[in-house]
């Protein structure tokens, strides 16, 4: 089988700091990767390197596209990038400021992504706008709403629903819960896993929280200053963390 | 005839590097055979290291040394997505504790492992999950939440 992202000596420096160092692993279809650390770990350098939205110094980042197969994608061409970022990828951000357009409806958010991969009938981008609203649990009447008269679960929620209806390949997502009360934090996982799982899709989850990696992730990475200390199986790195520093991020967990 | 499971020589230590590196050792030189059919009970004191064992033949701990064949594959040895399928087709787990996300109904409980093996939502929901539910909470509600079903 063929990984659908085969990520090699990714690096990327600040000046004489390190982002991250030498990051090496492969997505497989279906899978969702979960990568835990503390605050300044790398993780979001990481996960904005090989979304595109940073440049990286050293490495690849190998996608088995649709049309061509596997290409790097750090040396696609600008157009090619973004027009991935518009179909096969999406990016979930912690904030969905960061993800939604704040002064157009709800159903122009999820129809913008629609025409921005060429539907063009009103009736049918309208309609699958509210189907799409509908799976993320926000009612039909909000359609016309601004985000802006959200909360911020429906906005996140909206976010998503934005991301997933292209039907991409690849989702990366920062922090998804991040920010959100912990009932409607649990709420989101719920159904971040049900499409997750739903749709097969394969995700990169980005979170210092280890009880959405124990929902939602196959695997982990576990990074410390720019390295990854420590991969496996989710439930075997929680479970059976080796490194000291797994070890301490596992034990540091508050128990309800 | 091969056996189903094969564990030859298994160690394993556990290494508490934030209570100054002592390393608890469980197993050494573990070695049994089940062949397919065959129904084997795995008995000791508490603290011998049965459990220690169903979980690296579940994949939850990792082995320091030897190998564990299920089914052909080394779980030693294997990726996570190997393992991950083998959970799927033919590696269950009855744990004393059944870990389940209490927000989740025991219909859904029982659906999710055939929805994991790709089958349609209708079956899943269907008939095989109803009937194993029914078998385990005969007179509780499809809809009631798992974490509230007694000797989970």
């Amino acid at each position: 089988m063929t990984p659908l992202l085969n990520v090699q000596g990714l690096t990327k420096r600040y000046g004489g700091r390190i982002g991250c160092a030498d990051v090496s692993f492969q997505l497989y279809p279906g899978e969702v990767l979960g990568i835990v650390g503390e605050s300044g770990s790398g993780k979001s350098t990481l996960l904005n390197c090989l979304a595109g939205h940073l440049a990286p110094d050293a490495g690849q980042v190998i996608f088995d596209t649709r049309s061509d197969g596997p290409r790097d994608v750090l040396t696609m061409s600008e157009p090619e990038r973004r027009m991935l970022g518009r179909t096969d990828w999406a990016f979930v951000h912690q904030n969905p400021r960061d993800g939604l357009r704040m002064r157009i409806s709800a159903g122009g958010n999820v129809g913008e992504r629609l025409m921005a991969v060429g539907a063009h009938h009103y009736g049918a981008i309208r309609e699958k706008a509210t189907d799409w609203l509908g799976r993320v649990e926000i009612s039909a009447a909000r359609i016309d709403d601004r985000p802006s008269a959200f909360s911020g679960g429906m906005q996140q929620r909206l976010q998503i629903a934005r991301n997933l209806v292209t039907g991409p390949r690849l989702v990366f997502m920062d922090e998804p819960t991040g920010g959100l009360d912990v009932s409607v934090q649990a709420r989101l996982l719920d159904l971040i896993r049900g499409l997750v799982r739903r749709m097969g899709l394969s995700a990169i989850v980005v979170t210092h929280d280890l009880a959405v990696v124990r929902l939602l992730a196959d695997r982990l990475m576990v990074m410390k200053d720019g390295h990854v200390i420590e991969t496996g199986l989710t439930d075997q790195v929680l479970d059976d963390p080796q490194a000291p520093y797994t070890q301490l991020l596992v034990s540091s967990v508050l128990q309800v | 005839m091969i056996p189903m499971i094969h564990v030859e020589n298994l160690a394993k230590n556990f290494v508490l590097h934030n209570q100054g590196g002592v390393a608890i050792p469980v197993l050494a030189g573990a070695s049994f055979a089940v062949a397919p059919g065959e129904c084997v009970a795995l008995i000791g004191e508490s603290g011998a290291g049965k459990s220690t064992v169903m979980r690296i033949l579940y994949g939850n701990y990792l082995a320091q040394g030897g190998s564990v064949r299920i089914g052909g594959l080394d779980i030693t040895q294997a990726e996570p997505r190997e393992i991950l399928a083998l959970r799927r087709e033919t590696l269950g787990y009855v744990s004393q504790f059944l870990r389940v996300v209490p927000r989740v109904p025991t219909l859904e409980v029982v659906a999710e492992p055939l929805l994991a093996l790709g089958r349609p939502e209708d079956e899943a929901h269907g008939t095989r999950a109803r009937s194993a539910h029914a078998a385990a909470h005969p007179r509780a509600a499809l809809g009631a939440f798992a974490h509230h079903i007694l000797g989970r």
